[in-house]
């Protein structure tokens, strides 16, 4: 079975682009990938969910509900929003940022109340990155998707799945002057969280089977 | 890596989206002339492709509208060149007349039509199916599963449409469009050099008067028969695997049905089929007699079209086969794995409550708000709803606002709540042709440039001609917003800028007004004058409301490296009216814990409308004021 990952958010955080950069690396590495996004909303901040998968038996787009090995959301409503596509095993990895909807009297649940229900369905598969924070400390507030894309990159690629290379190519084409750099060291940043990250790397082999030699 | 860079590639494989592979098979097959109208799923084929046109030597460009793309292309193809046009599938219905037309007198070189349908609607009014355009028109229709396959197809059809001169369609849907994957890639002939030139040879079977019609018409059903023939001989219907199942699958539903007979271990018969009109009708013959099947499962998404074709080609041939499919796979919405999967456990006869991954016990969620696309902060129709709103209230009238297609269609959510019908693009005019005869109300129809000049025109002109007292607002942020930002002929670029206040002033609309949606007070005034027109005089009026598009006005910012102007609300003034917040509705400002409004920086993009339409005039600019104003003025017209 392929690596079957949901990559969700809000419309804005660069999702396309942290999840377009993953797939690509995969293709330089010679696996094969397939993503399957949703336009339109992207822009106007509604809720964006993009679904990809790595391995050399994909054939089709969308990934069946309960069949995803990872979730990795930018945003905490939108994580336990989809979260119906985990199963048991699988591995979530949030960025703690918490983003109300734009209606005045929506009621948003804490921070605490949300992370508590993504840790009742991952257990110890879950983790929790201040990649907002971290993104602001470098210079890009809106760069949080970078540091979630080093963290990830850093773990698949030790599951031997994507290039670094790769990913640091792409990344270095992503804005432009000051923005760019805060990128790169941002990306770094999460890429040497992710990177070492050995019981997190242990659980996405175990429930996808993706794994290959690195 | 963007596609312009990957013209320097002639192999290896790249990650591309469904409609870059498109683009690409285009390129690699020398396309000549490319054209559109946007649309979702369909946009970025074009876009890719104006990308790299000088590069490569051809001509791209979009249209008006899809009828015209449709006819630029094919009187490209009716010359000897290699043409393409896409659109979304609505846009189809808008090309069907060239469409059909061009069936009957066929073509010289190569026209190749993508429609990129939408099956669930994710972005579209509705999920027709266009492979029937295939069958009502004579046209065959090839449908790939994925963007590698896109790619292959593309190129493949430009040859197949010169071989027969007649126009291919290939549809795609938003899985494959928007959908990326590894596209092995071939040389690009034509990289770096001229445009080629065609010649129209002006031969009778272009001329569709009724006798040459006539004529065209046997021809056409000639060349028909040979395509039906050669379609059980193209590289994208094929047979795999064997079992006493046959499944048919056309499309995406291929990638599925796949996965899913993996999933459940069994081995079934599969007949691919990237031609679903007309089917492979010599394969399916082949594969029942291969595989010796007692059933046939065809999974398609939304018409059976496959399946009916297969039905009658048994009857015909007097096979005794069972032949499911709709009714094991459902017809409404896309097609997914659980779908395919059920069908295939049922047609096998297994009991499908076993499937462990649907029945997994699952924590009580919290409870979660839904979170709607809005308007960019920034964004001119806020104002505008605003205004309109505020005036309708005020005003006490019986009305009806008629709305059409573009992010402006957002303004029907609250706290607005303004357009009560939205049915396809120019209805609004049209529609309120039909309300202001029909009914007493004071009709208005919102309509955004694009669509205007896409099929605003012709009801408008129906309008003065009949004197009918409608009020159209033509909301002009110089752009086609809602589907990427493609210019439109109310753009000002290249000189060609075609303002739509002289195009309805050349109708004789009398009273036309161009407003300034940043100012709230002279769009109330605006409006009330126009309904006074309408109702004195009895004839139309047009409000043209103009500002541009705030993403727009925000990259003109950034390009010249100038920072965005930024509001913040000063607490000691704010009295927690929640007009900012609730009516106004800026998703840039918040309603704080104390009930006063409190503004995101990272998201305000320094519209200043807010310190406008605050009663307290609580909200400032955080640079100083004159400044935040000279920058508006110059980026943001
Ligand atoms: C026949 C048809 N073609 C294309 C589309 C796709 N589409 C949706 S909205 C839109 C145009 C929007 O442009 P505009 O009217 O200027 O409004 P804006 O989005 O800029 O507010 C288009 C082309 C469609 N829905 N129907
Ligand atoms: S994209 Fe432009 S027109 Fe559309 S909502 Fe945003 S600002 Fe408004
Ligand atoms: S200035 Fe006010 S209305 Fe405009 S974007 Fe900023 S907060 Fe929203």
């Amino acid at each position: 079975m392929p690596l079957n990952s949901i990559v969700v958010g809000v419309g804005g955080q660069g999702i396309l682009t942290l999840t377009r950069v993953l797939a690509s690396s995969a293709v330089a590495r010679g696996v094969k990938a397939l993503v399957s996004e949703t336009h339109g909303m992207s822009q106007r901040g509604g809720s964006v969910i993009v679904h990809l998968r790595i391995g050399d038996d994909v054939y089709a787009p969308l990934i069946p509900e309960g069949d995803g090995h990872l979730l990795i959301g930018l945003e905490l409503v939108e994580a336990v929003r989809y979260s119906y596509f985990v199963r048991d095993d699988s591995v979530i990895i949030v960025n703690r940022r918490v983003i109300p909807p734009s209606l005045p009297d929506a009621e948003v649940p804490t921070e605490d109340e949300l992370l508590k229900y993504l840790r009742e369905l991952a257990g110890d598969n879950l983790v929790v990155l201040d990649a907002s924070a971290e993104a602001q400390k470098l210079g890009n507030p809106v760069g949080a998707n970078m540091y979630v894309l080093g963290y990830v990159a850093g773990l698949l690629s030790r599951a031997g799945v994507v290039s670094i290379d790769s990913c640091r190519r792409e990344v270095g084409k992503i804005g432009k002057g000051r923005v760019r750099e805060a990128n790169i060291k941002i990306f770094e940043k999460g890429l040497s969280e992710g990177i070492r990250c050995e019981r997190i790397l242990k659980s996405i082999c175990k429930a996808s089977g993706v794994c290959r030699d690195s | 890596m963007s596609f312009r860079e990957t013209l320097n590639l002639s192999e290896g494989a790249v990650l591309l989206l469904g409609n870059e592979a498109i683009a690409r098979g285009a390129l690699e097959a020398g396309v000549d002339v490319a054209t559109a109208y946007p649309g979702t799923p369909s946009s970025e084929i074009l876009e890719a492709l104006i990308s790299v046109r000088d590069r490569v030597g051809f001509y791209a460009d979009w249209c008006v509208n899809e009828k015209v793309a449709y006819e630029v292309a094919y009187a490209a193809a009716a010359s000897g060149l290699r043409a393409i046009v896409a659109m979304k599938h609505v846009g189809l219905n808008v090309a069907a007349e060239p469409l059909m037309s061009s069936a009957y007198t066929g073509v010289n070189g190569a026209l190749v039509v993508v429609t990129a349908d939408d099956p669930s609607m994710w972005s579209s009014q509705n999920e027709q199916d266009n492979r029937i355009y295939g069958f009502h028109s004579y046209i065959p229709v090839f449908e790939p599963y994925d963007p590698a396959e896109a790619k292959d197809m593309v190129k493949y059809l430009f040859g197949f449409s010169g071989e027969f001169k007649h126009p291919v369609i290939l549809r795609t849907t938003t899985r494959v469009s928007h959908a990326r994957g590894p596209v092995t890639l071939a040389p690009i002939p034509k990289l770096g050099r001229e445009r080629n030139i065609g010649r129209f040879n002006k031969e009778e079977r272009y001329v569709l008067v009724p006798s040459i019609a006539r004529r065209d018409k046997k021809e056409l059903l000639r060349r028909w028969e040979s395509i039906v023939k050669r379609v059980n001989n193209v590289p994208f219907n094929r047979i795999e695997g064997s079992g006493k199942l046959l499944v048919i699958a056309s499309g995406v539903s291929y990638g599925y049905v796949k996965e899913a007979a993996e999933r459940l271990g069994e081995s079934v018969t599969i007949l691919k089929v990237g031609t679903p009109y007309p089917i492979p009708r010599e394969l399916v013959l082949r594969s029942l007699d291969e595989s010796g099947a007692n059933k046939v499962l065809v999974v398609e998404e939304l018409e059976p079209l496959v399946e009916l074709q297969v039905r009658s080609l048994v009857n015909e041939v007097g096979i005794n086969v069972r032949v499911v499919g709709k009714e094991l796979v459902g017809l409404p919405y896309e097609m997914t794995f659980t779908r395919a999967y059920r069908a295939l456990a049922k047609a096998l006869g297994k009991d499908v409550a076993e499937v462990g991954w649907s029945a997994q016990r699952k924590p009580q969620a919290p409870k979660l708000p839904p979170r709607p696309p809005a308007f960019c902060p920034g964004c001119p129709y806020r104002p505008f709803f605003y205004a309109f709103r505020k005036f309708l209230n005020r005003s006490g009238i019986d009305y009806i606002v008629t709305g059409d297609i573009g992010c402006y269609a957002l303004g029907r959510n609250p706290p607005y709540k303004l357009q009560d019908i939205v049915i396809e693009m120019g209805g609004s005019i049209g529609t309120a042709n039909g309300f202001s005869i029909g009914t007493p109300q004071v009709v208005f129809a919102v309509i955004g440039d694009s669509t205007f000049y896409h099929a605003g025109l012709p009801p408008l002109v129906n309008a003065v001609w009949h004197k009918l007292p409608i009020i159209t607002v033509i909301l002009d942020n110089e752009v086609t917003a809602m589907t990427g930002h493609q210019p439109s002929p109310a753009s000002r670029l290249n000189g060609q800028y075609i303002p739509p206040e002289n195009v309805v002033r050349g109708f004789g609309v009398n009273f036309v007004r161009v407003v300034d949606p940043f100012n709230v007070g002279e769009v109330e005034n605006a409006l009330k004058e126009a309904v006074a027109h309408v109702r004195t005089a009895g004839k139309p009026a047009v409000l043209i409301v103009r500002r541009k598009c705030a993403l727009e006005a925000l990259r003109a910012l950034r390009r010249a490296g100038v920072a965005v102007p930024k509001f913040s609300v000063n607490k000691e003034k704010c009295v927690a009216c929640g007009i900012c917040y609730r009516v106004f509705a800026c998703p840039a400002i918040r309603k704080g814990s104390d009930g006063k409004a409190v503004i995101d920086a990272a998201l305000c993009s320094g519209c200043g409308v807010c310190a406008d339409i605050c009663p307290a005039k609580a909200i400032e600019p955080i640079a100083e004021a004159g400044s935040v104003r000279s920058l508006i003025d110059k980026y943001w017209r």
